[in-house]
């Protein structure tokens, strides 16, 4: 240490903002379980959310219908919103580091649209065994056993080509290069995850539910069935997020400082696909998460992916999970396509990070 | 004792090209030598074939290990690069900037030590840095920028320094200030430097030694007064220059074609 004994500190998760990242999440879960077409009272929705833990007996005031309400239908929706907002962002914020590229995100790199597609076949060829017995689930999720395995088979192949096409292909490497290669690769995925449902027909009107992206459960299923596969996606990115911070100076400079900057970009690829394909494989394709979360916590709690990645799965958890609420919500008793609704906040805040970009040289 | 740079027959090929035809250089600890030459003589190409940045055949060995049997840590350990345009990343800290320099530390999927930021401490302090240390990087000014891309290379705590044009994008006051920093460090932590330069007079007042490079060879090598002759410069630059002999070196004045010469 100098002689002046300054401590230096690096940029790194104040308690301030984890605690705000918390806080709404607890907001978005008290919010997605009090409000709906019958309202419960948000002190009884906390102590039936007590009466949980073991061991705890509240008197809760609701009565049997609205506990079940509760804790049987809203509370495991609630639960998969959390945990695909927190997989979209944290692969979106993942995606925009490995590439140097803010306008990366799971949906416009052909990621989404690839994980749908293997879902799609896994549906279409019947490996899965989902809860009714295969294909899709009664509540629209094409949640089957290994349809998760063959959404990140799909997610690699949708990112690989991608990535071979927008940057290893190109002569010009832009960040504009990378997405319109994505742009291109999925609609080819979509196009022939269109053909796999006309071939398909007695199951096209579930999957296609299921492709507008919705939050519908059958209980626990969804939510145990993608947790796996999100924890050790969640675990490998934010394990190499320091690594992240190194890939932002340029593969020279980084291999000068001693990484190994293609074999982190593949671990990382690899890490952000799998969390995208567990959200996809339980939820459809819900877009532009991955790109506003990542970059309104970019603006306000700064540049290093030590602090953009846990926040965007806090922040990105919350907003999905809010997201859901408006899709039941707003038009009820018709429940909107979540997918629309965070298109809907998110194609104004995809022009906005368009504009930024374009103004600080990206 | 080892050179702290050891070249041997380097032949480099970028693109099915030949751009570097069988090199031999050395270069001993605490020298500062400058690689001059003009534009495609492959200056860039040999820094980044030192730095395992481009394939080579040949040999190069810094401090006595060879470095296609040195790990990529350990040779960032011994060698720290500047390279001629650093990325600067959007929106990062000129600290946190700086702590990428010491990479070759901290192990895989590992955070920095308190040994990593004193380091980090020592380098600001040194490089009269402390008080940009929380500002955004592009913020800076070209000669502040210049210093922080200096600093991340010093928390590498390497003895050997490349630099890639340090200076091409300052003006004269800045030129100078960083290249009087860099050879105060060079004394300071018995650094060693080997650098490409464009402006011959300011590497001349600098370097050690200088190495003309023309075509992918070394056409001349030796003290500034050696190399930076009229007759070598006509010859591999095409320029008309008149060399003056300077108080640290030569001064190259660039002379304009008689006839084009105003009436």
């Amino acid at each position: 240490m100098s002689g002046t004994g300054t401590v230096v500190r690096p940029a790194r998760l104040t308690m301030r903002w984890v605690l705000a990242g918390v806080a709404a999440v607890v907001v978005a879960v008290l919010a997605g379980l009090a409000i709906g077409p019958v309202a419960i009272n948000p002190l009884g929705v906390v102590a039936e959310l007590l009466n949980l833990i073991p061991g705890v007996d509240i008197h809760t005031g609701l009565s049997g219908s609205e506990a079940a309400i509760v804790t049987q239908l809203r509370l495991p929706r609630v639960a998969l919103g959390l945990l695909v907002g927190a997989m979209l962002a944290l692969a979106g914020g993942c995606y925009q580091g490995v590439f140097r590229n803010p306008l990366a995100d799971p949906y416009l790199l052909g990621v989404a649209a690839g994980a749908g597609l293997g879902a799609t076949a896994a549906v279409a060829i019947g490996v899965s065994s989902g809860i009714d017995g295969g294909g899709v689930t009664s509540s629209g999720s094409a949640a089957g056993g290994l349809v998760p395995a063959f959404a990140f088979a799909g997610a690699l192949v949708g990112v690989a080509l991608t990535y071979g096409l927008g940057v290893a292909g190109a002569r010009v490497r832009t960040p504009t290069t990378l997405i319109l290669a994505g742009v291109a690769v999925a609609a080819f995925l979509t196009a022939i995850q269109t053909y796999v449902l006309q071939r398909n027909v007695e199951t096209i009107r579930e999957v296609y539910s299921w492709l507008l992206g919705n939050l519908a459960t059958s209980g626990w299923h969804e939510v145990t069935l993608a947790l796996p596969y999100a924890v050790v996606a969640a675990v490998a990115v934010l394990a190499q997020r320091r690594e992240l911070d190194v890939l932002s100076v340029g593969d020279d400079e980084a291999s000068s400082l001693g990484l190994h900057p293609q074999r982190s970009r593949y671990l990382l690829i690899a890490a952000a696909s799998l969390g995208t394909a567990a959200a996809v494989a339980v939820s459809g394709l819900i877009g532009f998460v991955g790109i506003i979360v990542p970059h309104t916590i970019r603006l306000v709690a700064g540049s290093s992916y030590r602090v953009i990645l846990p926040l965007s799965m806090l922040f990105g958890a919350a907003f999905l999970a809010l997201s859901d609420l408006a899709a039941r919500t707003v038009m009820s008793p018709t429940e909107i396509p979540i997918g629309v609704v965070t298109a809907f906040l998110g194609a104004p805040f995809f022009v906005l990070v368009l504009r930024t970009a374009r103004r600080v040289g990206l | 004792m080892s050179p702290a740079v050891d070249i041997q027959d380097l032949r480099v090929w970028l693109g099915g090209a030949p751009i570097l035809h069988g090199l031999d250089l050395a270069v001993a600890a605490g020298e500062w030598v400058t690689v001059i030459g003009p534009n495609g003589a492959g200056k860039s190409t040999l820094l980044r074939a030192i730095g395992g940045l481009v394939p080579f055949t040949g040999t190069i060995s810094l401090l006595g290990s060879p470095t296609d049997r040195l790990h990529r840590r350990d040779r960032a350990r011994l060698l720290a690069t500047v390279p001629q345009s650093p990325t600067v990343p959007p929106g990062m800290a000129v600290l946190d900037y700086v702590l990428l320099g010491r990479t070759p530390y901290i192990r895989p999927l590992g955070r920095e030590s308190r040994a990593d930021l004193a380091a980090v401490d020592d380098v600001l302090h040194r490089l009269d840095l402390v008080r940009f240390a929380d500002r955004p990087l592009e913020t800076l000014s070209g000669g502040e920028r210049q210093r922080a891309f200096l600093a991340r290379a010093l928390a590498q705590g390497a003895t050997l320094l490349l630099l890639d044009e340090p200076t091409s994008a300052l003006d004269i006051g800045h030129q100078q200030e960083v290249l009087d920093l860099v050879d105060e460090l060079r004394v300071d932590r018995s650094l060693t430097v080997l650098a490409s330069m464009h402006d011959l007079s300011i590497a001349g007042e600098y370097a050690d030694r200088m190495v003309l490079l023309a075509e992918g060879h070394i056409v001349a090598s030796g003290s500034p007064r050696d190399v930076l002759t009229e007759k070598l410069l006509s010859e591999h630059y095409g320029a008309r220059v008149r060399v003056i002999d300077g108080e640290h070196g030569p001064l190259i004045v660039p002379i304009r074609s008689p006839d084009r010469a105003l009436p």
